[in-house]
């Protein structure tokens, strides 16, 4: 498992948050996802053969949000 | 006793069917012959003692037709180069005409010439024997044989003008420019006629062969040292072993050596539900390999194997299919004598008649008069008369998926009183869908669908996918399951958020010592309907229950209702078992019902019914259906599965619609309704100039008039009115109006989430309209049918984070 924290700068509110939760945990390979609308973080806990950063923002971009690293 | 069968190229209407018919039915040691005009086929019996094969080639080509390369799409190609053959013949007869009329209209606009009439005659000759030559064959070979048919009386017409017009180069009493002209007119409107019938035809294949893979079938042998190698079916023997992959076609009947997978059997059995099979089980070609490898070895080829059965009972109910004579042809067969007979008695009265009364004969008005009576008997809207109704009610069938592959089917939807549907894949959607979930007290229902779609998430089995379905559009995002081990067919084993789940058919989570609580009534009902329950166990104790069952399609209950309104009789027939087939049946309506019906029996089954005299339709789509649609009167075959069901049918529904079923009979009755007005139309024209012909006082150039005047007419009438019910189109209305639905998506929160939501679904989706509401929390989008509905929505709103609720 690896765990990794990046940023979604364009968080707007509480939902947006709760969204990009549900989007990453869909993923495929994601064991669990936090995503805080305050410090808009996302910390992921994934399996790095299932999954990847790319895959995340490329799904994150899909609902109109943008991933940083 | 041998049998031959071969494709005919040339036929152009059910007429040729039965000159082919007798032909070679009146030969010795022919002991049966059927022409099939819809599929372009003759199936001859006959004992090679007396006659052979090469001679029976020889009628058929002495015949006028053309013998097609059985290879289906060599038969396409020669089909084409026939319809542009026919092209060219009716550009040249068609620029001879134009001269004609130019010579004919300087004539009746005063400006006379000596040349006129020698001109006309030289165009009579080329139209006759340029283009018009192919004519002359199949007639005279028809008339050999004492057939008569529209070929004998185009020729009696343009002979009888070309006879007029040399008299009338001798004798001014026959006007010898009107006399030639005629021949050139009905000449060329009979190889306009004869195109369009062909291009009809052709069109209609053409449709077809798009629908049909025409690929070699071919196998993947695997010979001793492990190598695999394609090779087409033909070359393999008994006992070689072929791999086939998931997804695959099964190529061969065989017995599995390695491999478990779910093979799909409904286009073979009608079962709805995949069987699972394995090593030592039997398997049948033509099913469909679902999920795993299989190594298999071939255990029946050519004649034993199971697909040629069914093309030995598609042969078999090809030959005993009721018949339908057309009915331009029924008249025909009054009609051509008549003319015949109104000939001689023109002639008889102008000379016997007249001497009986007068004691005088006047010979040369006789002749006149009889040779006006030819010329005004060929009727030259009647060959239109039936290609335009088709083209019409084709185009009309063509726009709402439906091919009409013949003219008989038009002709004969409105005498079918027995409708007979198949269940798997024509009345049901042919695969399993999750119907109705029960949940012990101590669970909660998100989380059983989402650790239940959590566990078979990975599963291919249809019963997976469709549990899988109904969590995620109920709007569970799924974890992931951890260590999972499966029983296939049986059930599944997977931890999930430290929980351990077992998922699988009642026996299986008994083996696993699940308790199932012995108050089961809900179980019982469901099987008692013919469903499939599931269960699931959490941390080793039962959490619920799911049942599933293949679901009638959207529009079943309003088809079969239509077709019941209009007293028409329903069966269900299918190969599936009796409980299942019960449970569908009263759903929708039907109350006879057929059930575990083998292959070989469903053609039988229709038989029976039309030794009752009923006119049967059969709607089908799996290969056990094909030899049932080939018996019916009516052969429908619904979606776009098999090859063999749409080689079979009559008519196509192209696509899952089943409501398309209720456009076809209408536009086909509607259709037949137009055909009987333009016969009507086209014989009325000629009807009554033949007894005025007679008297000899009527001039040719009335033939031209009567000619054009049909023409018209039956131009005008089949462009004319409405084809499909006002029920139906108002259908049709109501459907492309806006549908809308409204969702609650609670984690809508802000601007930026509308803003994503109405960018995803207008990507995504064409012509939708979205209202969002931030406040209540709701989402509205309308739309117009297509490819929107709830479930594609609700999938991509999942997809981009949200959660809809309706």
């Amino acid at each position: 498992m690896e765990k990794l924290t990046f940023t979604i700068p364009d968080l707007h509110c509480e939902g947006c948050a709760e969204r990009s939760t549900n989007i990453l945990e869909r993923l495929d390979g994601v064991q669990e996802a936090k995503v805080t609308f305050e410090d808009k973080s996302a910390k992921v806990e994934f399996d790095s053969d299932k999954t990847s950063f790319d895959e995340m923002k490329q799904a994150l971009e899909k609902a109109n949000y943008t991933a940083e690293k | 006793m041998q049998t031959l069968q071969l494709h005919i190229g040339g036929m152009a209407c059910s007429f040729c069917a039965q000159s082919i018919d007798k032909a070679i039915g009146q030969r010795e040691g022919v002991k049966k012959v059927n022409v099939s005009l819809a599929h372009e086929q003759v199936l001859i019996e006959y004992d090679s003692g007396d006659i052979k094969e090469p001679n029976l080639k020889q009628i058929l080509l002495d015949l006028g037709y053309t013998i097609r390369d059985p290879d289906k799409v060599k038969a396409f190609q020669e089909q084409q180069q026939e319809l542009k053959t026919h092209r060219n013949r009716l550009l040249v007869a068609f620029g001879l005409t134009l001269a004609a009329l130019v010579i004919m209209i300087m004539m009746w606009s005063g400006v006379m010439a000596w040349w006129h009439p020698w001109a006309t005659f030289v165009l009579a000759l080329a139209t006759m024997f340029g283009p018009g030559w192919y004519i002359k064959k199949k007639a005279w070979q028809s008339l050999r044989r004492g057939i008569l048919n529209q070929h004998n009386l185009l020729e009696f017409g343009a002979f009888s003008g070309l006879i007029g017009g040399i008299a009338g180069l001798y004798n001014p009493a026959f006007p010898a420019t009107e006399f030639f002209g005629v021949s050139v007119f009905i000449t060329t409107y009979h190889i306009l006629s004869g195109w369009s019938a062909n291009k009809v035809r052709a069109r209609a294949s053409e449709s077809v062969r798009k629908l049909l893979d025409l690929q070699p079938d071919t196998a993947r042998r695997v010979d001793e040292d492990g190598n695999e190698r394609e090779v087409e079916i033909d070359q393999l023997d008994i006992g070689d072993q072929v791999r086939i992959r998931p997804g695959e076609n099964i190529p061969v009947d065989g017995e599995i050596l390695e491999g478990r997978s779910g093979v799909d059997e409904s286009i073979v059995t009608g079962e709805s539900i995949p069987m699972e099979k394995g090593g030592g089980d039997t398997i049948v070609g033509g099913s469909i390999n679902q999920t795993g490898t299989l190594l298999v070895q071939v255990t029946a080829l050519g004649d034993d194997s199971f697909l040629n059965q069914i093309a030995r009972h598609i042969e078999e109910a090809r030959a005993m299919k009721p018949g339908i004579i057309q009915l331009v042809d029924r008249v025909l067969k009054y009609y051509v004598p008549g003319v015949v007979g109104f000939a001689i008695v023109s002639i008889l009265m102008w000379t016997l008649g007249l001497w009986l009364i007068t004691g005088q004969t006047n010979l040369p008005r006789g002749i006149f008069a009889m040779l006006d009576v030819f010329v005004l008997g060929y009727p030259c809207a009647l060959g239109m008369a039936t290609p335009l109704a088709m083209i019409r009610g084709g185009g009309m069938a063509a726009d709402r998926g439906i091919l009409m592959r013949s003219g008989e089917a038009f002709q004969i939807m409105k005498d079918i009183d027995t409708v007979v549907l198949d269940k798997t894949g024509t009345l049901t959607i042919g695969e399993p869908k999750v119907v109705d979930v029960l949940t012990t007290e101590q669970t909660r229902q998100n989380d059983f669908l989402r650790l239940a779609g959590a566990a078979e998430q990975h599963s291919e089995h249809p019963l997976a996918q469709a549990v899988v379905n109904y969590a995620k559009n109920e709007g569970e995002s799924l974890p992931e399951a951890e260590e999972f081990d499966s029983t296939t067919g049986k059930g599944i084993r997977a931890d999930i958020e430290g929980q351990t789940v077992i998922l699988g058919s009642l026996e299986y989570l008994e083996q696993q010592s699940v308790e199932i609580p012995a108050d089961t009534s809900w179980i019982s009902d469901h099987e008692d309907q013919g469903h499939t329950v599931i269960a699931m166990a959490t941390g080793g104790r039962l959490s619920g229950l799911f049942a599933l069952a293949d679901t009638l399609k959207a529009d079943a209950n309003e088809t079969v209702g239509r077709l019941k309104d209009q007293d028409r009789n329903l069966v269900l027939l299918t190969g599936d078992n009796e409980r299942t087939a019960r449970a569908i049946a009263e759903q929708v309506g039907i109350e006879q019902i057929e059930a575990r019906v083998q292959p070989d029996q469903k053609a039988e089954r229709i038989r029976d019914i039309q030794e009752q005299d009923k006119r049967v339709a059969m709607v089908g789509d799996g290969i056990n259906d094909a030899p049932a649609l080939t018996q019916a009167d009516v052969g429908m075959a619904i979606g776009t599965g098999t090859d063999i069901a749409i080689e079979s049918a009559d008519v196509i529904l192209m696509g899952e619609r089943l409501y398309a079923l209720v456009e076809a009979f209408e536009i086909g009755g509607n259709s037949f309704r137009k055909t009987k007005q333009n016969l009507l139309l086209a014989f009325s024209f000629n009807g009554i100039g033949v007894p005025l012909a007679t008297t000899g006082l009527l001039y040719p150039v009335w033939a031209m008039i009567a000619m054009v005047a049909s023409v018209t007419a039956v131009l005008a009438n089949s462009f004319w009115g409405r084809l499909i019910s006002k029920a139906s189109k108002y259908r049709e209305e109501q459907k492309e109006q806006q549908q809308t639905i409204t969702y609650r998506v609670p984690n809508m929160h802000c601007e930026h989430c509308v803003e994503t939501i109405n960018k995803t679904l207008t990507q995504r989706f064409e012509n939708i309209k979205i209202q969002t509401d931030l406040e209540q929390h709701e989402v509205t989008v309308a739309f117009t049918n297509g490819n929107v509905n709830d479930s594609s929505l609700r999938e991509a709103l999942v997809e981009i984070g949200f959660k809809p609720e309706k």
